[in-house]
């Protein structure tokens, strides 16, 4: 994993937000979201972009919803938001999933990942929805919540060219 | 000879601009969100009008943070399709007790936060628009320099 594609940054991301382990020992976003037997969610549920159709049990979803690039640092800097959705198909297991997005804000809270070339810095969480699926075309079982996550980031498939 | 400050006329003015300029930006969005709903959210068969119709804005407000102005709508379905939804039982497939249950995935058409993001410049150019023609200046007339005891004002 590195900062050499967005691919890359997606899943430096992916990988604090499955491993992280909250102060005084509770259980990481992988223990708490279960894995997949085989394939991209085997080490965790949480998909970047898609998820599978067929899941059960719980899931995340994490992209990137907006990656402008602004600011007077000669276009190196992606000011972007990442959108993480945690899923479960029951209404019973709506505190677990609360429990999810609880690990998932502490795991950003003043992180930073750093490699020759690139960094990647996480900006406070701007917003934690809990969607209100409560009347049709929305299956009323379904738990969901959503949370921003603000991130500046430098890759290095744009600071290659800084010295050209 | 005394002096007479002018700041708060041109404090109130600033807002009044502000507040003009807000709507004109919140009219870029709407308008664009408008546009991505007419067509429906699937095939466009069963589109009433309704979501177009119901796209709304608040005042302007100045809230802790600076002034905002928010975009939306009161419609819950409009808010199920831009976040993403399983559907119930019976909505976009047969119901329970039917030959066939069909596929129930999950669905979802961002319109609301793409017309956002995609629009951002001709937000600002609309803020900046408004608002200097509030101030008086920008294309139509004005003063193009400001005001000062030392320069007679031209206008």
């Amino acid at each position: 994993m590195s900062t050499a594609s967005w691919t890359g940054v997606l899943k430096i991301i992916r990988h604090r937000l499955l491993t992280f382990t909250p102060v005084g020992g509770g259980p990481t976003l992988r223990t708490l979201i279960g894995a997949t037997a085989s394939g991209s969610g085997a080490d965790g549920k949480l998909f970047l972009n898609q998820a599978p159709d067929n899941l059960t049990g719980f899931w995340g979803v994490l992209r990137v919803i907006d990656a402008p690039i602004q600011g007077a640092d000669g276009g190196f800097m992606i000011k972007a938001t990442a959108e993480l959705i945690l899923y479960s198909l029951s209404r019973q297991t709506h505190a677990q999933v609360e429990a999810m997005a609880d690990t998932v804000m502490q795991a950003w809270r003043k992180w930073s990942y750093g490699e020759a070339g690139g960094t990647i810095v996480s900006s406070e969480i701007t917003n934690r929805f809990t969607i209100p699926y409560a009347s049709d075309p929305a299956n009323r079982e379904v738990v969901a919540i959503r949370l921003l996550l603000p991130f500046r980031c430098t890759p290095i498939f744009l600071t290659r060219y800084a010295a050209a | 000879m005394s002096y007479r400050s002018n700041l708060p006329q041109i404090a109130q003015r600033m807002r009044a601009a502000t507040e003009a300029g807000l709507l004109a930006a919140a009219a870029v969005v709407e308008n664009k969100v408008k546009e991505d709903l007419a067509g429906g959210y699937t095939t466009g068969d069963f589109v009433t009008g309704t979501s177009v119709s119901a796209v709304t804005h608040s005042e302007p407000e100045f809230g802790p943070e600076g002034p905002f102005i928010l975009v939306g709508t009161n419609l819950m379905y409009n808010l199920y399709w831009e976040l993403g939804f399983v559907p119930a039982r019976g909505v976009f497939s047969p119901g329970i007790g039917r030959n066939t249950q069909g596929p129930i995935g999950f669905q979802r058409k961002e319109v609301w936060v793409p017309a956002l993001f995609s629009t951002r410049d001709q937000q600002l150019a609309a803020f900046q628009r408004v608002y200097a023609r509030f101030m008086g200046g920008g294309a139509g007339g004005g003063s193009q320099r400001a005001a000062s005891p030392r320069s007679p004002d031209t206008r």
